[in-house]
């Protein structure tokens, strides 16, 4: 397989978050049915990601709810949620400038998600980032 | 009927079962089992159709969706049995983008 770029394994990432929140089945399945369909699932920056919210998925909810303006983590509808837990867990690890990982989020709400979708991804984790920093200084 | 859809209608009815399954606790166990066997071939159903849902959005985003009378993908523009032009030449850059290699 060819080399991944960081939006394809993103982007990856997020297919597999979101299979996994709807179905409940475990991340290797899922990974083991992508790879038998020709996705590049092992990517290791895909892996990292996934593994990254997996571990860390109740704080990184607890930081969209708080970022989120009335609505809890649970109630966003599931595609939007994993768009948000890869970007937030992406800003609470500092490897991609803020700004990027916010486009690439909002980049993809506005390909694959309802109209009012990227301007929400877009307040939620400006509320994230500016938290970040507070925090960091 | 679109993969959108298609993954609208079965993840509500994943949603239901999963409310049947919890809810079925004092049934017979010959019950619960079917029901937990249907929630199993839906769940690989919804796994499957996520990335063509997803396909089809970014297709729709780009403003891309084949029209009737179209060439196929990969066809050449002219019908013709040369080589294809170098599809890396079609690379535009887009300022913040990600999409290098990781």
């Amino acid at each position: 397989m060819g080399e991944v770029s960081r939006r394809q394994a993103r982007r990856q990432a997020v297919i597999l978050l979101y299979q996994r929140d709807v179905t409940g089945l475990p991340v290797p399945e899922l990974v083991e049915n992508a790879l038998h369909a020709g996705e590049h699932a092992d990517d290791p920056f895909t892996q990292a990601l996934v593994d990254g919210v997996e571990a860390d998925r109740s704080e990184i909810d607890r930081r969209i709810t708080s970022s989120a303006d009335g609505w809890t983590a649970d109630r966003i509808a599931p595609l939007e949620r994993n768009i948000l837990r890869v970007a937030v867990y992406e800003l609470g690890t500092g490897d991609v400038p803020v700004p990027v990982a916010i486009d690439e989020a909002v980049e993809m709400a506005k390909k694959w998600c309802a109209a009012e979708a990227p301007k929400f991804v877009n307040g939620v984790l400006g509320r994230v980032a500016r938290e970040n920093a507070e925090a960091a200084a | 009927m679109s993969a959108r859809s298609e993954l609208e209608q079965a993840t509500r009815r994943l949603e239901e079962l999963s409310q049947r399954i919890a809810g079925a606790v004092d049934r017979p166990a010959t019950e619960i089992e079917e029901l937990a066997r249907q929630a199993s071939d839906l769940s690989a159903a919804v796994v499957e159709i996520i990335p063509r849902a997803i396909a089809e959005a970014e297709s729709d985003a780009r403003g891309d969706v084949p029209r009737i009378g179209d060439p196929a993908p990969g066809a050449p523009a002219d019908g013709g049995d040369g080589p294809q032009s170098d599809p890396s030449g079609a690379f535009v850059p887009d300022g913040l983008s990600e999409d290098e290699p990781a």
